[in-house]
């Protein structure tokens, strides 16, 4: 008996720590090509052009630092979290500028 | 008979076989943590949770004094321990806080903040019994200093800055995947990467 409530233990976490059927955000690493008011354009490394949309709730960090929407600019490189469905940023990350290349 | 007592024993078998109904479509149904809690079992877990601090604890103030060292500190540990189903800004939208039964809950309103010092610290030292909420404390000054701490930040959480919230992130548990993630995105933000990796 002791046996079976010691599997049934496991057996329950192990199901909790196996838990990853839901949707995950993706990142989006790339230089901002273009910018307008509720959307950026990204080159992504993979050489894709992506258009990104700018919510209220989308937050902005630049050094480890919280940042605003101002401190985007056509040329920077961007680290961008996605929502689940790829379209909207949840986070910003915003680099250094990229170099010509 | 009188037909009052028929009357009431009618109704009493029709209460019978309708809960009967019920109790059976349920075991045909069965249950799942994705529904939400109904009203009366979320009145229950809540009466559950205010009586499950002991007495003496339920009227008790922070005895540890609010300091910057104690706050950095309760950020590190929440970061460390409580974020993978609280979330760093203790709003419970993560993949399992969202999924547990019942819910993590957003620690920033009221249901969370009118609970005393000593319910906070009890709930963390102690757990909640029937939730995803376990217990912390292992009965030492070391853990009710950790305790303590915590019940200072969940009263911080509602005012949590953005910079706060990103050093919080650096110390979040990682797989070596998201640490690989990490650093590539880094390198790559800091210009130590070219910035597209294609070739022509």
């Amino acid at each position: 008996m002791r046996k079976f409530l010691v599997f049934l233990l496991i057996a329950t976490f192990a199901s909790g720590a196996a838990f990853a059927h839901g949707g995950k955000s993706h990142k989006l690493l790339g230089t901002v090509k273009e910018l307008h008011g509720d959307h950026l354009v990204v080159t992504s490394t993979d050489g894709h052009e992506v258009t990104v949309t700018l919510t209220e709730a989308t937050q902005y960090e630049k050094d480890k630092k919280a940042a605003k929407r101002s401190d985007l600019a056509a040329g920077v490189r961007v680290s961008i979290q996605l929502t689940e469905d790829d379209k909207r940023a949840v986070k910003v990350k915003i680099g250094t500028a990229a170099a010509a290349e | 008979m009188r037909w009052p007592v028929k009357l009431t024993l009618l109704v009493l078998v029709a209460l019978v076989l309708l809960g009967g109904a019920l109790f059976l479509s349920l075991l045909r149904r069965g249950f799942s943590a994705h529904d939400e809690p109904s009203a009366i079992e979320a009145r229950i877990a809540r009466g559950m949770r205010r009586w499950s601090a002991p007495a003496d604890l339920r009227e008790e103030s922070n005895p540890l004094p609010l300091t910057p060292q104690v706050l950095a500190e309760a950020r590190a540990h929440w970061a460390d321990h409580c974020a993978v189903c609280h979330g760093n800004d203790g709003k419970g939208k993560t993949a399992i806080g969202e999924h547990l039964y019942p819910r993590a809950p957003d620690m920033t309103l009221p249901a969370t903040q009118s609970l005393s010092d000593g319910e906070l610290f009890a709930i963390i030292e102690n757990g909640i019994r029937l939730t995803g909420m376990p217990g912390w404390g292992n009965g030492t000054a070391e853990s009710a200093y950790s305790s303590w701490g915590l019940v200072h930040l969940i009263r911080h959480l509602p005012e949590l800055t953005p910079d706060e919230i990103a050093e919080m992130e650096a110390l979040n548990p990682k797989t070596p995947e998201e640490w690989e993630q990490m650093q590539a995105e880094e390198a790559f933000l800091s210009g130590d990467r070219p910035a597209t990796s294609h070739s022509h």
